[in-house]
């Protein structure tokens, strides 16, 4: 039961990350312009780029989550979720009102 | 539009809508306590068709979308289309594949205890209806992207 758990936190611990990733990089591929032709070079288009590394970092802080974890109890769960629905929500506003914000300006 | 891109659009849609269902299926379920059984192989149909449809999708974007379709929304009526509404779902999209698969392993891991723990019942929930609203209005924005194209 404690792995399982540890598995449910260290995997919405690293759709967090993602999350946080994929909003940042949004903006900031539109705001600075190395950033984006980085990941035009490496990846052949920025938004593969942006896939595959916020794939990596999933997996990554998923699986250093798993074994740094010291509290496997259930009771920070909740929140944990909460803080990643919460996270994807605003990391939505955020894409919307930038694009709004870039087309209109 | 080749037939592989026709079908790669087509796919992206349909494992989108499939993968949107079967969220709504879990939602549901965790809001009225149905069979887990039900509850667990939806979540996995959420997951599949998510990456799926992240995939047919990333590719017909890449290799057709960008080259063919972005040059005519932007230089016909409606170019806010793919200034705003298609720049903010292909970005959105990104969220759902990760939220799904932390559903999927919540209800699969976790089944007993979602079913005891109120707190933790109700995060899944939470979850659950944070997918369909992601999920709902990048199917909009895509409608509305096809919109301007015509």
């Amino acid at each position: 039961m404690e792995k399982k758990i540890k598995i449910v936190k260290s995997a919405s611990l690293g759709a967090t990350a993602a999350a946080i990733f994929i909003a940042a990089s949004t903006v900031m591929a539109e705001l600075f312009a190395p950033f984006k032709d980085f990941l035009k070079e490496k990846f052949s288009h920025h938004w593969v780029g942006k896939s595959v590394l916020a794939l990596l970092i999933f997996l990554t802080v998923s699986f250093l989550g798993y074994f740094i974890l010291k509290k496997s109890g259930i009771d920070s769960l909740p929140r944990i979720l909460l803080i990643l629905g919460l996270t994807a929500v605003f990391g939505s506003f955020l894409i919307l009102g930038f694009f709004i914000y870039e087309y209109l300006k | 539009m080749t037939p592989l891109f026709q079908n790669f659009l087509l796919g992206h849609i349909l494992f989108g809508l499939l993968a949107t269902v079967s969220s709504v299926m879990v939602f549901l379920g965790l809001v009225k306590n149905a069979g887990f059984q039900k509850i667990r192989i939806n979540s996995l149909v959420g997951v599949l068709g998510f990456f799926i449809s992240w995939i047919l999708g990333g590719y017909y974007y890449v290799n057709f979308y960008g080259q063919q379709v972005k040059p005519a929304i932007k230089s016909g009526n409606y170019p806010w289309a793919h200034g705003i509404f298609m720049e903010t779902k292909e970005h959105i999209f990104l969220f759902l594949p990760f939220l799904s698969l932390v559903l999927a392993l919540l209800v699969w891991f976790l089944k007993n205890e979602v079913n005891k723990n109120s707190r933790l019942k109700k995060a899944g929930i939470f979850l659950a209806f944070m997918i369909i609203v992601l999920a709902v209005s990048v199917t909009f924005m895509g409608m509305l992207i096809s919109g301007a194209v015509k």
